[in-house]
């Protein structure tokens, strides 16, 4: 668990507070560029985020 | 940083899912309002009835837009649009009503609707958008989340 919340990632990253947020509940696919936005500040590896759950 | 100002790429997606439904909307009004013109059937007295339509649609657009996040409900411009708006609404609903009753004019009959009833009916569509606005304020008011 990070000691952040929504809101503070979206001003970093520049996007709303409700765009995270549905990210997060898997209603939006955000494009390339906000997914690298997010794991920079995150500190993870975009597969790490937003890769398959379940190894093929 | 963000710029305040700015929607943001999900925000703009959305936007113009909002202006297409705009589109749709208004051409489906002014179809309708042809054939029940042409049926005889209802008629908006003046020049209102396009008034009327792009009020109707334009509200709907509003909704929806503050529905689903795409209008910024912290940016003090937006309240200060919204209030005015407001304030406009409820000034030109009384003034509607005030006038109909000195006059004893008649709001809408079953084959019309008067220019006055127009008026009143746009200052509906503002307060609703502005009972929207604060409902939406309300709901979304507190929402912290930790990542």
């Amino acid at each position: 668990m990070l000691d952040m919340t929504q809101k503070d990632l979206a001003d970093t990253v520049g996007v709303t507070r409700q765009t995270i947020n549905a990210i997060e509940q898997g209603e939006y696919n955000p494009t390339i560029k906000l997914c690298r936005a997010i794991c920079r500040k995150l500190g993870k590896t975009l597969d790490e985020l937003f890769g398959e759950d379940d190894e093929i | 940083m963000m710029d305040k100002h700015k929607l943001d790429e999900r925000q703009l997606m959305i936007r113009g899912d909002i202006f297409m439904h705009g589109y749709f909307i208004i051409g489906a009004l002014l179809v309708l309002y042809a054939l029940i013109l042409d049926a005889g059937l209802f008629e908006i007295e003046g020049v209102f009835s396009n008034i009327v339509i792009l009020g109707i649609s334009g509200t709907i657009c509003v909704i929806e837009k503050i529905y689903r996040d795409v209008v910024d409900t912290s940016n003090i411009r937006m309240m200060i649009l919204i209030i005015m708006l407001g304030v406009i609404g409820i000034t030109s609903m009384v003034n509607g009503i005030m006038s109909a009753v000195s006059n004893g004019e008649i709001l809408m009959s079953a084959s019309m609707l008067s220019q006055t009833g127009s008026i009143i009916l746009i200052s509906v569509c503002e307060i609703l958008i502005v009972l929207v606005y604060v409902v939406k304020i309300l709901v979304s008011r507190g929402k912290v989340e930790d990542v």
